[in-house]
């Protein structure tokens, strides 16, 4: 009987187009799923918020009690439940994936978004990153997706979660496509392609060695105000829940300055390493920071090298331009930074 | 007397089906190929699910969860001198790991990092021991150390190291402990 007879090779053949299905669908954070839309708010947008996290690195870290945490999933955690505790915001969490193809060989989307709009999450799709356009591929995303209203009457923030952006686009920085090259002149192009109509109220560099004076530079265009980390920053990061305790501030200086209050609060209270934050005024450092990036030693190394970035004060031996800086600062309870109290805000490569 | 066994090793004296029946055995039969079939498929669908899981274990984490052991284990020694000794002997041999793995390979692009990762091992050894302008980390801060020593490591995230060499530290770390 025929019919009989192929039916376990069909069962086989359903199986593995379930066990394909799932192993395309699945995600490495629990996901959450679109709420009901039954009754969805009116309540006027007051911010709209991009929250980038880059996936594609190594972000185990530990803590005290020994146990482990992935950065990359704490901080999509956080932002989750900051977005649905904001109902006056519309909030995009991207997270970006490590590309993995099908058995090696199959493309399939590497990229995650999660759209939440007055604190409900009304879209999660996949796609494709395309690594070689930094943050095109999300910023088609969003032109497609977002509330009528328009970025002009309404605060925007873009935040970018992951390791440290080189100064120099290079290769090495996505674990999974070394060979893709992508440093802080990429980033600067993405947020341009994000927010392509003017600059952000708020741009937030939650990585290590945010706070040179290139990297300033390359951001100033694209951010009213600028919140970084002159220095290493624990992969604990910058709490993206507090994002929902500025949920009310639409001025660009008092929301870069009270998120890196907060942040900088708990940040001394669980790590034993330096914690610097510093906010930057786009206008008013740009043109020192430009100054400053043409005094300092370049990053024109294609490997990331691991060398500690240290305040420009000590790197070129003299003061610095800070007006518009404002810092916080602890130092490390250890290790060869741990006897400097202050910080100038910028950072820059050591002189050899 | 051994039992006699044909050529195949099989047991001689075990049933054996007609020499047409045992041909067909041996041949590729639909039902066969299709047991067959169903195993490739499952073998190969789970194959596909369970990639991120083995992603996920890589030799650069296994060198963070050795840190995070190390850390551990000086927390739960009893004396302070305990303590010093642990650390004393992790980060060495971690050092020691580095130079081994550096004359074994010949991978240019992780001399940068090995550098790297050799001197923040180096500076905390001294630091541990009062040597190279520290002072010593007193007898009471050395659980904080120890944290501040993970901390570091796992923040260093500019160092690059490649697989290959962070797979041949990680054995020599394990050999040497």
């Amino acid at each position: 009987m025929p019919p009989a007879r192929a039916r376990p090779t069909r069962l086989a053949l359903a199986l593995l187009v379930l066990l394909l299905v799932l192993g395309a669908c699945r995600s490495v954070v629990p996901v959450p799923a679109p709420d009901d839309q039954s009754e969805p708010s009116t309540v006027p947008l007051r911010q709209r918020l991009v929250v980038v996290v880059h996936g594609d690195a190594d972000y185990l870290y530990h803590t005290p009690d020994g146990t482990a945490h992935r950065a990359d999933r704490e901080t999509l955690r956080e932002a989750f439940a900051a977005a649905r505790s904001m109902p006056r915001a519309e909030v995009f969490v991207v997270h970006q994936r490590p590309h993995d193809p099908l058995l090696g060989l199959l493309p399939r989307d590497d990229g995650t978004l999660y759209h939440f709009r007055r604190g409900r999450l009304v879209r999660r799709t996949t796609y494709d990153q395309r690594r070689r356009a930094p943050l095109a591929a999300e910023a088609a995303l969003l032109r497609d997706h977002r509330a009528p209203t328009p970025d002009s009457a309404l605060f925007t923030a873009a935040l970018y979660y992951g390791h440290a952006v080189p100064e120099r686009d290079r290769p090495g920085y996505h674990r999974s496509r070394p060979g893709v090259p992508f440093g802080v002149e990429g980033l600067a192009r993405g947020l341009g392609r994000l927010r392509p109509s003017g600059p952000f109220d708020a741009v937030v560099l939650s990585t290590c060695d945010g706070g040179t004076p290139h990297t300033i530079a390359a951001l100033a265009p694209h951010a009213r105000s600028v919140l970084a980390a002159p220095g290493d920053l624990h992969l604990s990061f910058i709490d993206a829940d507090l994002l929902s305790t500025v949920a009310d501030v639409t001025s660009p200086e008092a929301w870069t300055y009270r998120l890196a209050e907060q942040a900088f609060g708990r940040l001394t209270g669980r790590v034993a390493t330096a914690v610097t934050l510093a906010t930057y005024d786009a206008d008013r450092t740009a043109p020192a920071a430009r100054r400053l990036a043409g005094r300092a030693r370049p990053d024109t190394s294609t490997t990331a090298t691991g060398a500690r970035h240290v305040d420009c004060r000590r790197a070129l031996g003299g003061p610095v331009d800070t007006a518009g800086v404002r810092v916080w600062h602890r130092p490390a309870r250890f290790g060869p930074q741990a006897d400097r109290p202050t910080h100038s805000g910028w950072a820059c490569r050591p002189t050899e | 007397m051994p039992r006699p066994t044909d050529r195949d090793g099989e047991f001689a004296d075990a049933p054996t089906l007609p020499l047409i029946q045992r041909k067909r055995f041996l041949e590729p039969t639909s039902s066969a190929m299709r047991l067959v079939s169903s195993l490739l498929v499952l073998a190969v669908g789970l194959a596909a699910v369970a990639t991120p899981a083995r992603a996920d274990v890589n030799p650069r984490e296994k060198l963070k969860q050795h840190v995070r052991d190390v850390v551990q284990t000086v927390k739960a020694a009893p004396t302070a001198a305990k303590k010093r000794a642990i650390l004393d002997e992790k980060l060495r041999g971690m050092i020691a790991a580095l130079d081994r793995a550096e004359r074994m390979t010949a991978l240019p692009q992780d001399q940068a990092g090995i550098d790297a990762l050799r001197a923040r091992l180096q500076e905390k050894v001294d630091e541990l021991h009062g040597r190279n302008g520290y002072e010593a980390v007193p007898a009471g801060q050395l659980d904080a150390f120890a944290d501040y020593v993970q901390q570091d490591l796992e923040q260093a995230d500019t160092i690059t190291i490649s697989l290959t060499t962070a797979l041949l530290i990680l054995i020599l770390v394990i050999l040497l402990a």
